[in-house]
């Protein structure tokens, strides 16, 4: 166990070098003047003059060789630090840490929307198998439009769902608050948009693996034994067939992330996703650089923790975690 | 009782046999679109830039099946020349997407070794990740427009191809066929591209297949956000992004272009899934 979790580290420091390597390469070296995007970028325009560009150059230390420019940059992301915004000036580290309440509140409440969405579609999809032992008449077309459920949802953009919800629940029923981001009315419209494709992904998932667990030997064990049916899909499949749906959560939780700029920008909400789309419009290198670092820390360390967490769930891959590898 | 097993259940599960209406439909509404896209003159006569300002904000009606825009723009008409656009940027991402990702996925899987490790741990960092972090990084280092969006969009689906060819190169390359290849003699590039190549390709197709509604939903975000061809063009997401402004007093001006992607994205899928099996493997 401790090779394995030591493995893991490693793998989780080498996906965020790797991660901060490539975007320092993308975004500092690839284009051809850094310096003159950022200056045309932000300021609002207007051609910056050539003092203006060297001391841009100079302040963002572009006027060293590259390697030097790398390892002083790795050195100073290492320590939480990616340099200033052009855009405002303000330490981008800050930018972050001042946008992220806003955004984990709204990914946790979509989370949690997917997580119950996804359950309720899934069991209720389930439900309508023809199963001898559910006792009920199958319904086919119900079965059919639930199953169509979570591949429309992955087919509809989010920025228009977002863009649906308020036209119908703001401006025809004023149910709730269509921008802003003050309270609990405000947060309920985003996280239903943030929670539509992520919960669509996971009620496949899910509900493809309940199929699965259902035709497992334990289920006519259990049905032997005198199980009744709710006691047989809660205790033994649903429980069986959680392990996949929570990997996925877990990769999902990136998705929800990147929804966010999307989401955010629809309903105008400060946000870590609200702050990235600001600094891929203005070119604000810095800014950008430190938001996908900071964007692959998140994914590492949840990746991280499933990969802990599903060996306690799933102590078959605990043996063969522990001995094999 | 009956024996349940899980090929039972799977059928039972799976949703309508082939040349469903479903899938009659979504062949329909695909061709139309692709048709649109390459000539939009059979479509309508109207001119997608040309303003008119005395009948600004229309609803739909006959003469405006979509209604009209702030500066009295035919809807309609801008959907239908903006679907070339938003279809080709893409297609094009999808290219760059399935080229270099094979390419990359040929290589690893037939070099092996140190190659492969390197490709791989390289595919592992693209797919830790969200998609749309990658874009908008190469977009913040390209710049806007629709060919940087398609590269943006692009490099996100390399991991995903480069690690499906691989598995498939794997797979092939000990087949028996490809041994005795091997075995009289034939050089190697020539058993790569006869012989391994051919069979490698259906899954790689297919996922190919599967990808194109998640990178017109990727294309149509960027433009949505603002990266993409600059205003007066029409292209579907920068459509959805333009009517927001009026959208509290013409609802259909971002309803309705938000309604084509759907719909498109629904019938590409509908028809890759057709093509590809139930489910479209997930890569991974």
């Amino acid at each position: 166990m401790t090779r394995y979790l030591l493995r893991r580290l490693l793998h989780a420091a080498f996906v965020l070098w790797a991660a901060f390597t490539a975007s320092f390469g993308l975004l500092y070296l690839l284009p051809a003047d850094p310096v003159s995007v950022m200056a045309l970028g932000g300021a609002g325009g207007g051609v910056p003059s050539a003092a203006q560009v060297a001391a841009l150059r100079r302040a963002y230390g572009f006027d060293r060789p590259v390697p030097e420019q790398y390892l002083s940059r790795l050195t100073a992301a290492l320590h939480g630090d990616f340099g200033n915004s052009v855009q405002t000036g303000q330490s981008v580290t800050r930018l972050i840490a001042d946008a992220l309440p806003q955004t984990l509140q709204l990914a946790a409440a979509a989370l949690l929307l997917a997580l119950v969405g996804a359950l309720i579609v899934s069991l209720a999809t389930v439900r309508t198998l023809p199963l001898p032992w559910l006792r009920h008449a199958p319904v086919p077309w119900l079965g059919r439009a639930l199953r169509s459920l979570p591949a429309l949802g992955v087919s509809a953009p989010s920025f228009w769902v977002g863009l649906m919800l308020i036209q119908l629940f703001s401006f025809r029923w004023r149910l709730f608050p269509a921008v802003g981001d003050d309270g609990l009315s405000g947060l309920v419209l985003p996280a239903l948009t943030l929670a539509l494709p992520t919960g669509a992904i996971l009620a496949q998932v899910l509900t493809r693996s309940l199929v699965t667990a259902l035709g497992e030997p334990y289920i006519q064990t259990a049905l032997a034994a005198g199980s009744g049916p709710g006691r047989i899909l809660f205790r033994q499949a649903l429980r069986n067939a959680s392990i996949a749906p929570l990997t996925v959560a877990g990769l999902l939780v990136g998705e929800l992330l990147a929804g966010a700029v999307t989401v955010e920008t629809v309903f105008s909400r400060t946000g870590i996703g609200r702050a990235t789309a600001t600094a891929v419009s203005t070119q604000d290198i810095p800014a950008v650089q430190g938001l996908v670092v900071f964007g692959a820390l998140v994914c590492t360390l949840v990746s991280l923790v499933l990969d802990l967490l599903v060996p306690l769930l799933d102590p078959r891959i605990a043996a063969t975690a522990g001995g094999s590898r | 009782m009956s024996a349940v097993d899980t090929a039972d259940i799977a059928s039972a599960a799976r949703t309508r046999k082939r040349y469903a209406p479903g899938l009659v439909l979504s062949a329909a509404v695909l061709v139309l679109i692709l048709t649109a896209a390459i000539a939009p003159g059979l479509f309508t006569r109207q001119d997608p830039l040309a303003a008119d300002p005395i009948h600004r904000l229309e609803p739909p009606s006959r003469a405006h099946l979509f209604g009209t825009d702030e500066l009295g723009r035919d809807l309609y008409c801008r959907v239908l020349h903006g679907a070339a656009l938003s279809l080709s940027t893409a297609g094009i991402a999808l290219a760059i997407g399935l080229l270099c990702g094979t390419l990359l996925g040929l290589i690893a899987g037939t070099a092996r070794g140190r190659v492969d490790d390197l490709l791989m741990r390289a595919t592992d960092v693209l797919l830790a990740i969200p998609s749309l972090l990658v874009s908008l990084a190469v977009v913040t280092a390209l710049g806007f427009g629709a060919t940087k969006t398609a590269v943006a969009v692009g490099v996100t689906g390399i991991a995903s191809f480069a690690r499906i060819t691989r598995a498939e190169v794997l797979r092939v390359s000990v087949a028996p066929y490809v041994e005795a290849a091997h075995v009289v003699g034939v050089r190697r590039p020539t058993v790569l591209m006869r012989h391994v190549l051919p069979n490698a390709w259906a899954p790689v197709l297919g996922f190919a297949a599967v990808s194109f509604g998640a990178s017109l939903l990727a294309v149509s975000t960027l433009g949505f956000l603002g990266y993409g061809t600059p205003p007066p063009t029409p292209e579907w997401g920068s459509l959805v992004a333009s009517g927001r402004s009026y959208f509290a007093e013409a609802w259909w001006l971002s309803t309705l272009p938000g309604l084509t992607i759907v719909a498109t994205v629904l019938a590409a899928n509908r028809i890759a899934r057709a093509l590809h099996g139930e489910d479209g493997r997930l890569p991974r």
